[in-house]
């Protein structure tokens, strides 16, 4: 374990020391929501709750923070590949599954670190948390943000193009995001759309998340469609994390 | 096993497998080649001879087709991690964090080994001191000049104290000054750390520093030795004829000399084993020689020997 968390201090310690890297993440989502919420502000209506655009829209945009924390923490491992510092770790006397768990959960890290500084504008959001809704809330992004670095990472594993890398994520990982209910309600959408975004695990995700801002961590425990969203959130990061992990041992030229 | 022996190579072979854009390419043939403890072995070929794949089997980066490689007794595949605590490895290209510093590359390098944090420290400041980097310990990697950066990889290698120093053409793309200043490095931390070093190269200065030096060419083993043993089979001077019709030269040299010549890029190349007269070479051939040099026999002229080309035409194709 001891090589998985020195590669995963050094992917936290890469990103911050990157202040383009480090604003863009920052600001882009800030700049989505804030001109998406106020944009729709008047024009939005869910059938289901009286929640406002910026409301309805907040859990979507932390998911979003972890879906692109977790590609760019990816991305780093094509260019890993291609400056030489993978071979050199590769060399070194680490298990190979060390690789793959210290890029995860290094990126899970940094995702971390700015839902954290995301969860801070939850009041503006019209959301109120207590600190132990905040851990439940850290917990369960741990476990979506190491399944979404786990499936970057078998993507970025078999590329050795960074460009490569940014179409499979916009026709791959992009839509999984729209298609979870991040942008607009499931049950408001057309028929067939409501069908897959049902078969989309991301749906799962987003369920979690937008119960976690508003329940307590016991009353989660006894709600039947957080457990049965967690169960298959959990399901899909053991999946990816495996697979991440398989490609790495089984890797004959990497 | 001889106990002088500390990487034994035998009957090593490796294909690269096709896909739909490249069809399968044999990168080695049948290599057959043990390294001696405390020795500077060169790997000598031109881009393409299988040197670098040679290296990246060694350093357990890649599973060979077929074929067997013990490093200190190891048997590769049953027990990589056991294989890489001996090697300490300076890759082509470069293995280094540029956003981190000299100082936190070499850390991480270390604890990656399993050394303990005091350990990596003092030696840190060790080979920092050695290789002059010590006062840029705090620099980041990617400030630094191409040559200091080859210096902390050096040390950075060393760090675990390994048996083995494996340099994956070290030197490519450093000005000559900064090559001289990497190579008395070298030396200066073999001699201390009592390494043996294998380094792959396709400069032949590079490898005339070498006790022995392996050459190879389209993935096989042409020939391995001292390089001055090498050198001097060849003869004591090689005489090189340029002409018009080479192959003209050559024949009239075999039958009124006895002298054997091979014809390279239209040069008549011939080895002298003993003295012979320019003179008499002059008088009889003299309207058929544009010039001629005479020089002793090179690494280089090893390869010719061997292939029929320069080194440099094998780096060019």
């Amino acid at each position: 374990m001891n090589g998985v968390w020195i590669l995963a201090q050094r992917e936290v310690l890469r990103f911050f020391r990157q202040p383009s890297r480090l604003l863009g993440s920052l600001v882009q989502p800030l700049m989505l929501w804030f001109f998406m919420g106020s944009g729709f502000a008047d024009s939005f209506i869910s059938r289901s709750s009286e929640l406002s655009y910026g409301e309805f829209f907040y859990p979507g945009i932390v998911l979003m923070l972890l879906l692109f924390a977790a590609i760019f923490s990816t991305i780093t491992l094509i260019e890993d590949r291609s400056v030489g510092f993978l071979q050199g770790v590769l060399v070194a006397p680490v298990p190979r599954l060390s690789i793959a768990l210290g890029k995860l959960v290094g990126g899970t890290l940094i995702a971390l670190s700015q839902v954290l500084v995301f969860l801070l504008l939850a009041p503006v959001a019209g959301i109120a948390l207590a600190v132990e809704m905040v851990l439940a809330l850290l917990a369960l992004c741990t476990l979506i943000g190491m399944g979404f670095t786990g499936l970057g990472f078998i993507v970025a594993w078999k590329l050795d193009s960074v460009a490569g890398y940014h179409s499979v994520m916009s026709v791959v990982l992009i839509p999984l995001w729209f298609l979870s209910g991040a942008l607009f309600p499931i049950e408001g959408a057309a028929p067939w759309l409501e069908w897959v975004m049902q078969c989309n695990h991301v749906t799962y995700s987003l369920v979690i998340l937008r119960k976690a801002f508003y329940l307590a961590p016991d009353q989660l425990i006894d709600d039947a469609a957080f457990m049965h969203a967690l169960l298959i959130t959990g399901g899909w990061t053991v999946l990816t994390t495996a697979g991440a992990a398989w490609m790495v041992a089984h890797s004959r030229n990497p | 096993m001889d106990p002088q022996v500390l990487i034994s190579i035998s009957q090593l072979s490796h294909i690269y497998a096709g896909t739909r854009k490249k069809t399968s390419h044999r990168a080695l043939h049948e290599i057959n080649l043990d390294i001696h403890y405390g020795e500077t072995m060169a790997l000598l070929g031109p881009n393409g001879s299988g040197k670098s794949t040679l290296l990246r089997v060694l350093t357990t980066a890649l599973v060979p087709t077929s074929g067997a490689v013990r490093v200190g007794g190891v048997l590769l595949g049953h027990d990589p991690s056991a294989v890489r605590r001996q090697l300490g490895v300076v890759f082509q290209n470069p293995a280094l964090d540029g956003k981190m510093t000299v100082g936190e590359n070499l850390r991480m390098a270390g604890l990656l080994y399993g050394m303990g944090r005091r350990a990596v420290s003092q030696r840190s400041q060790q080979l920092l001191e050695v290789v002059g980097l010590w006062e840029r310990r705090n620099e980041r990697t990617e400030k630094l000049s191409g040559g200091m950066r080859r210096r902390v990889e050096l040390a950075k290698a060393l760090l675990p104290t390994p048996a083995i120093l494996v340099l994956d053409e070290p030197t490519a793309g450093l000005d000559p000054v900064a090559r001289q200043d990497f190579w008395n490095q070298v030396e200066e931390l073999k001699a201390d750390e009592q390494l043996t070093v294998v380094v792959s190269t396709h400069l032949l200065d590079e490898a005339e520093r070498a006790d022995r030096v392996a050459i190879l060419h389209k993935g096989q083993l042409l020939v391995c030795g001292p390089p001055r043993v090498l050198q001097r089979q060849l003869g004591r001077e090689i005489l090189t004829l340029c002409s018009d019709d080479a192959a003209a030269l050559q024949a009239a040299l075999r039958s009124d000399m006895g002298l054997e010549g091979q014809v390279v890029d239209q040069d008549l190349r011939v080895p002298l084993k003993s003295d012979i007269s320019l003179d008499e070479v002059f008088q009889r051939f003299g309207s058929q020689i544009r010039s001629l040099s005479l020089a002793p026999p090179s690494l280089d002229d090893v390869f010719v020997r061997h292939t029929g080309q320069h080194l440099e035409e094998g780096n060019a194709a």
